[in-house]
């Protein structure tokens, strides 16, 4: 109940930091945040960061380039936009650090079923993934040719596409051998 | 497409999220009845090897790259409701373990990617395949992470109107339609290709090794 409530909160607070556009408002939102983030503080705020910087600066470049050209004002969107977006974001992850979102999305016991199954499987898949990257930069000491990379990524979609197929299966049996099925 | 919180107004994400509400409700019945004991742990592969598809950056000629969906494969091999299901899953856990794209951006993308991908994908493939399979499973591929931009686009575009500051500068996303749909299409033409070349060998695959999957439909 108590991720359940959670969820309607921050639900609540990106419905009024999306509808308010004060920016000292926004600024004061953001200092509560970084207040009650406590000693997450630098992990939070570096996890927000890289989360945005990169569709942020490319928006607010070229809002800057077109603002400057067509002589329009762009300073107070441009901090409004970054702001709000980046209050988003820190928002989002303080929200999934304290909220089992397994269980705050246990209203349908079939959804939970697939995001349990689904989610544990991304877990792994994402750490083979990083493993495949790191494993390619180990092997190359200049920039992978085209060629290269393509041979690489068609491996790496085989990998995965076997390791789906084969992990289905074995679910599948682990499942049934476990009374889930109720054979 | 991975667009972050703060771009869409809560004019367009409220209605959206109301109609994906409703989508998500009908799906979820509709693949209750459908699912036997084997389909729901493929659908939870197939959705973790859709989100590492996404994460697969493929070099294009140009120096650019592009990142394939999957939603034309989960449509075609399933139908659009388990489609539709397993994308808006990727995109929420997306959004909320790995802060790619955000919590308003999801009926969005959802609705785009998912829903309209995974019908034009369908469709697209139940009437060229009784002309030619490949030509269906390509044309699927591309035809829906196409539409899908598009559909994008079009919310982005209209951002501006949904509400302006006193001094006149936007409060979302700044762009208008004619830059949002030539920025989002134009790629994705090229992208779309990555994607019909993913959804034809994949599929393919599938057919050899998890034959059963396709005898039970």
């Amino acid at each position: 109940m108590k991720d359940k409530l959670f969820l309607l909160f921050y639900a609540a607070a990106v419905i009024v930091v999306t509808s308010y556009h004060n920016i000292m408002f926004l600024a004061g939102f953001l200092v509560v945040m970084f207040v009650l983030s406590g000693a997450q503080f630098l992990l939070l705020f570096r996890k927000a960061f890289f989360a945005v910087v990169f569709f942020n600066s490319i928006i607010s470049v070229s809002y800057l380039t077109v603002s400057l050209i067509q002589g329009h004002p762009w300073a107070q969107y441009i901090v409004l936009i970054n702001l709000r977006v980046f209050l988003l974001t820190f928002m989002g992850f303080f929200i999934i650090n304290r909220v089992n979102l397994f269980k705050a999305l246990s209203f349908s016991s079939t959804m939970t079923f697939i995001l349990v199954l689904a989610g544990s499987q991304i877990l792994t898949f994402k750490k083979i993934y990083d493993d495949f990257a790191f494993a390619l930069k180990s092997r190359v000491i200049k920039r992978a040719q085209t060629k290269d990379l393509h041979n690489y990524i068609s491996s790496m979609i085989c990998f995965f596409l076997n390791k789906s197929v084969n992990n289905s299966r074995e679910v599948t049996q682990a499942m049934r051998s476990r009374g889930f099925f109720g054979d | 497409m991975h667009i972050p919180d703060g771009f869409i107004s809560p004019k367009v994400y409220i209605p959206l999220y109301g109609i994906s509400a409703g989508l998500w409700a009908y799906g979820l019945r509709k693949i209750k009845k459908k699912l036997n004991e084997q389909a729901i742990p493929f659908v939870a592969s197939l959705t973790a090897f859709c989100f590492v598809a996404m994460m697969i950056a493929i070099p294009l000629p140009g120096g650019t790259t592009a990142h394939v969906t999957s939603v034309a494969l989960l449509a075609v091999v399933f139908d659009i409701w388990t489609a539709f299901l397993s994308v808006s899953l990727v995109l929420f856990i997306n959004a909320v373990l790995f802060g790619n794209g955000g919590i308003t951006t999801l009926p969005v993308n959802a609705l785009g990617i998912g829903f309209i991908g995974s019908v034009v994908a369908f469709y697209t493939f139940k009437t060229l395949s009784r002309w030619k399979k490949t030509v269906a499973l390509f044309a699927a591929g591309w035809l829906s992470i196409n539409i899908s931009a598009l559909a994008i686009a079009v919310v982005l575009g209209v951002q501006p109107l949904m509400g302006r500051s006193e001094d006149g500068s936007p409060l979302f996303f700044p762009f208008g339609l004619s830059v949002t749909i030539p920025a989002l299409i134009i790629p994705h033409l090229l992208i779309g290709i990555g994607e019909g070349i993913l959804t034809v060998v994949v599929y393919k695959f599938l057919e050899r090794t998890f034959s059963e999957i396709f005898h039970e439909r």
